[in-house]
């Protein structure tokens, strides 16, 4: 099966997002999990996508890339553009063959993410007979050269090992093999490294971005953790209750922080330098239940600079002086009327919202 | 706090599923649909996810079950009273008659009352059915309890009794039981018993695996309860309910047992109306006078079918899994 | 292999219990099996013949070591009505209920796993539901009203297949299956398919919830790959378990539905002893009933590890 768009790279962006709403119908209601995300993204970008359990961010990959489709309970509404080429409104069949050879996806837990009951080859050389319409030894073949690309040992015995005969890193190696067996051109990384040890979580990245630039494929990375995206991302976009809240260049989003949560977030990093005795900063509150999202701003009943108008104006996603780095937020942190509403907040002792203010989090 | 500081320190936790459905995909994609009403393995599971009018479908359903099975036995146990001909005695004017005015059922093949004979031969099926189990959950019930409490040596004892049952086929336990201790109705009913103590056994046991790690029978131990009492007192009325569902289940179970027993000669002896039995003597003509078999079977067909429907809707209601068995 | 071992031991055990409970309960079968055989107008004298000549006036322990010694050998005993050898009556009757057992299963899962597989993969829908709804109703249909109806169907109002009887391979193997298409149509719907459709459904609707299955999706692979390659075998372990059940048990046949089509099979024999108080036959029969049971269950048990390959190392 031949790829559907032509291997010439072409003016303007990879994949471009507009307007992108997904909803489901639950027994209890209906979840709002994704609310009006735009994206774009270059051919060999990385862009990280970060957010709390409940942000929406791996429904938005997966409903991207066209795994959530919409009907039934399901309700996916907005554009998604491939190379050009609208794909959110190609039927499952037609989309299906963007999946493998042009955009990818990375799950989050190996233990699951592959069939118990098939061969590790088996499940490597499947898509390259379908997609690449290979011989069976050819695909074999193929399925080796990627396991050692992807640092397996022993490739040729490894083909024929079930996945629980590995270790949950290697594993993960092996599901990065196959998601890149048919060279796409844009992989979905979805909380890739949650699942594993600490000590093989870098191993995994690393291995990442060497294949992406190897390959001078796009990356999106989604991840709870700032850490995990800080030095592997050209962009950041910050969600937040199935929105993009804050989105700039990686070193302009530390550097120059906005939003109050993305400033959070920061704020709970654990820091290699300086003392190691400052508390890290925990965020107060839960993420709002997507049922019944509040109005306003979503992160107001959390954050400590709430004011009145927060909680009944939803702030748009606006440019700042940087038109690459965007925020939604009226009281942008690091402006006079950020330091405004800090004071007032801090001699009320609480926000609009009425979260009580302690001294720590401010 | 403590819990929102597992947003950067804790990655394991990451649960980024709102809503069920993230995993499953459209309609029109794989996996399909509605994964809170698919896990459901029966028809008849209330799944909230369906459209109201299959629900009510199913709440009629259910209601026109109760009106039957109250139907049912309340003939059955009434039989006597009732202005019926005598299910016994032969009318030779009218033999082997379809359906009629003088007989809304017809007669069979030497001209006895179907209608009759199908409520008579209710007390049959309703009496073993009804007894036995109850034996079954008594005594089922009782070495499930034990097994499932006591644990230890009584334990094994009582469940590989129990296999030893399962591994010789029912029916012809209970042909061969039927024909060592002789045909009545009282060895019919405590043969059918036996068969259903191994399933009471597993499914008491199993609820009860699960109810003895709870903490309120830890705290009535500790203020020096005797099992014996921990037992009765606080498992039992836990075990209970959803075990009693599943006795409708098994009901229909027992019906359509005794129904073979007696299609093939061995269950209560002629003439004694029993729906196997008529069933078994309808055959004969079976094409030239179907509705002799066809009227028993079919009173029997909604009978197993109202104590299924019933048990199913109960049984989902007390959430007792097939896979606790 | 020592997992085989703890196997085999468990078998002899179930049949050692198997045995001897079925002798004794037997040794209680009220009449006496001499006066049964010689009929009611029996001398005395007669029965007392017979009786030593079938050596039924030793004690219980000596003809159960007499019997099971015999077995050991090789030798059944023989008909106390037939005086033909028990070994030989079940040598001819293993290969019909077999071949019946066989067709049953093959009809089941045949129609079971498309439609399991189909349900479980659209859920809820019309089709779903018709299924489910047919299902839970012809579950309460017992097996011999089933046969019944099948009868007036096929043979009394289409007036296609023979009600009745057996025709052996050996006499015309198209006659042979025509008479096994009702018995078939019999024990594969009563139950089996049912059931099958039901269990495959509920695990394959569960499988499809799998991160796995999710990423076999998201290879681009087409929908048919995903459920036949990926989704069924993860699905089928309960199935696996439940037909090894049901082979085991109905290679011992099946009664109601050998005794109503008149089939020779095991479950006949079975019935015909005991009506006939022949109980060395009746023994036979037991014993390879419930070896068949145990034994099919044992290998059940050793093919988990081909179907899911974690077991071989868990």
């Amino acid at each position: 099966m031949k790829s559907p768009s032509s291997a010439t790279p072409r003016e303007g962006p990879l994949l471009e997002v507009e307007d992108f709403y997904v909803r489901f119908d639950t027994d209890r209601g209906r979840v709002h999990a994704v609310n009006g995300v735009s994206l774009s993204l270059d051919q060999g970008e990385t862009l990280g996508i970060v957010g709390e359990s409940g942000s929406g961010k791996t429904v938005l990959s997966r409903a991207v890339m066209g795994l959530v489709g919409d009907g039934g309970r399901n309700h996916v509404t907005g554009t998604v553009r491939f190379d050009g080429r609208e794909i959110s409104s190609l039927s499952p069949r037609d989309l299906r063959k963007y999946w493998g050879t042009e955009m990818a996806m990375v799950f989050q837990d190996p233990m699951t993410s592959l069939n118990p009951v098939k061969r590790v080859g088996a499940q490597f050389t499947e898509a390259l007979r379908y997609h690449l319409d290979l011989s069976r030894r050819e695909a074999t073949e193929r399925a080796v050269d990627l396991l050692r690309s992807v640092g397996i040992p022993e490739p040729q015995r490894a083909v024929g090992r079930y996945p629980h005969e590995f270790s949950g890193g290697m594993r993960q190696r092996v599901t990065i093999g196959i998601a890149l067996a048919c060279n796409p051109r844009l992989l979905f990384g979805d909380e890739p490294t949650t699942a594993l040890d600490v000590t093989v979580q870098a191993q995994i990245l690393d291995l990442l971005k060497v294949q992406q630039v190897e390959r001078d494929m796009a990356l999106i990375l989604v991840t709870h953790d700032l850490a995990v995206v800080r030095g592997r991302s050209d962009r950041i976009a910050v969600m937040y209750a199935g929105k993009v809240v804050e989105t700039a260049p990686t070193a302009t989003l530390f550097a120059h922080t906005r939003m109050p949560y993305t400033e959070a977030l920061i704020n709970a990093l654990p820091r290699l330098t300086g003392p190691t005795h400052v508390r890290l900063r925990a965020i107060p509150g839960r993420p709002p239940d997507m049922m019944n999202p509040p109005d306003g701003c979503p992160f107001s009943p959390r954050c400590p600079y709430a004011q009145e108008r927060c909680l009944v104006e939803v702030p748009p996603l606006m440019p700042s002086e940087d038109p690459e780095h965007q925020f939604a937020c009226w009281y942008p942190v690091g402006t006079p009327e950020w330091t405004e509403a800090r004071d007032r907040n801090t001699h009320r002792g609480e926000t609009a919202a009425g979260t009580q203010i302690v001294k720590e989090m401010v | 706090m403590a819990e929102d500081q597992d947003l950067a320190t804790q990655p394991a936790v990451e649960m980024d599923t709102v809503a069920p459905d993230v995993t499953t995909a459209s309609e029109e994609h794989l996996p399909g649909g509605s994964p809170a009403g698919a896990v459901s393995t029966g028809v008849l599971q209330e799944d909230p996810t369906q459209p109201k009018a299959r629900r009510k479908k199913l709440a009629i359903a259910y209601w026109c079950a109760i009106v039957w099975v109250v139907l049912v036995v309340g003939s059955a146990a009434l039989a006597p009273f009732l202005p019926l001909p005598d299910p016994i005695e032969s009318d030779f004017s009218a033999i082997a008659k379809p359906p009629s005015s003088s007989h809304i059922f017809g007669t069979d093949e030497v001209g006895r009352d179907l209608l009759s004979r199908s409520i008579f031969g209710a007390r049959i099926s309703l009496a073993v059915g009804l007894a036995s189990v109850a034996i079954g959950l008594v005594v089922g019930g009782a070495f499930g309890l034990m097994a499932g409490y006591l644990r230890g040596r009584i334990e094994k004892v009582i469940m590989t009794a129990t296999d030893s049952l399962l591994a010789l086929p029912a029916l012809i336990l209970l042909l061969t039981i039927a024909a060592v201790l002789g045909q009545s109705l009282r060895n019919i009913i405590l043969g059918l018993a036996v068969l259903t103590v191994p399933t009471f056994v597993r499914l008491t046991r199993a609820s009860c695996l699960v109810i003895s790690q709870r903490e309120f029978v830890t705290a009535s131990r500790s203020y020096g309860s005797g099992p014996i009492r921990v037992m009765l007192r606080e498992i039992l009325p836990n075990v209970f309910p959803p075990i009693a569902a599943y006795c409708f289940i098994i009901i229909g179970v027992v019906i359509v047992a005794e129904g073979s027993l007696s299609f093939l000669g061995l269950g209560v002896t002629p003439p004694t109306a029993s729906w196997g039995g008529m069933i078994a003597g309808g055959r004969i003509s079976l094409t030239h006078t179907p509705h002799i078999a066809m009227v028993p079977s079919a009173v029997m067909f909604v009978t197993v079918l109202a104590f299924n429907v019933i048990g199913e809707r109960l049984r989902k209601r007390f959430d007792v899994r097939e896979s606790s068995l | 292999m020592r997992n085989v071992a703890r196997q085999v031991r468990h078998l002899l055990i179930v049949l050692f219990i198997v045995t001897v409970g079925t002798f004794l309960l037997l040794d209680f079968l009220p009449g006496d099996p001499a006066a049964a055989l010689l009929g009611e107008t029996a001398q005395p004298e007669q029965i007392e013949a017979v009786r030593d000549e079938l050596g039924l006036d030793e004690p219980i322990l000596t003809r159960y070591a007499k019997w099971i010694g015999g077995v050991v050998q090789g030798d059944f005993g023989r008909s106390f009505r037939t005086n033909q050898p028990v070994l030989d009556n079940l040598a001819n009757r293993v290969p019909v209920s077999l071949e019946l057992m066989f067709l049953a299963q093959v009809f089941a899962l045949a129609l079971a796993i498309p439609l399991g597989i189909y349900t479980a993969y659209r859920p809820g829908r019309p089709f779903d539901q018709i299924t489910m709804t047919l299902g839970f109703g012809l579950i309460a249909v017992a097996p011999f009203i089933l046969a019944l109806l099948l009868i007036l169907l096929f043979a009394g109002w289409l007036d296609l297949l023979p009600a009745t009887g057996f025709v052996r391979w050996s006499d015309g193997p198209l006659g042979n299956l025509r008479s096994l298409i009702l018995p078939t149509l019999t024990l594969g719907l009563s139950q089996v398919a049912i059931i099958y459709h039901q269990l495959l459904r509920s695990d394959t609707i569960a499988t499809l919830q799998a991160d796995h299955v999710l990423m076999a999706k998201s290879k681009g692979l087409p929908t048919w790959h995903i459920l036949v390659r990926h989704a069924l075998r993860p699905s089928s372990f309960s199935l696996v378990t439940l037909t090894g059940v049901n082979v085991g048990r109905l290679i011992g046949g099946s009664v109601i539905v050998e005794v109503i089509f008149g089939i020779p099979g095991i479950g006949q024999m079975l019935v015909q002893s005991i009506y006939n108080r022949d109980f060395i036959v009746l023994q036979g029969a037991l014993l390879f009933t419930a070896s068949a049971y145990v034994i099919v269950n044992m290998l059940v048990d050793l093919m988990y590890a081909f179907l899911d390959p974690r077991v071989q190392h868990g």
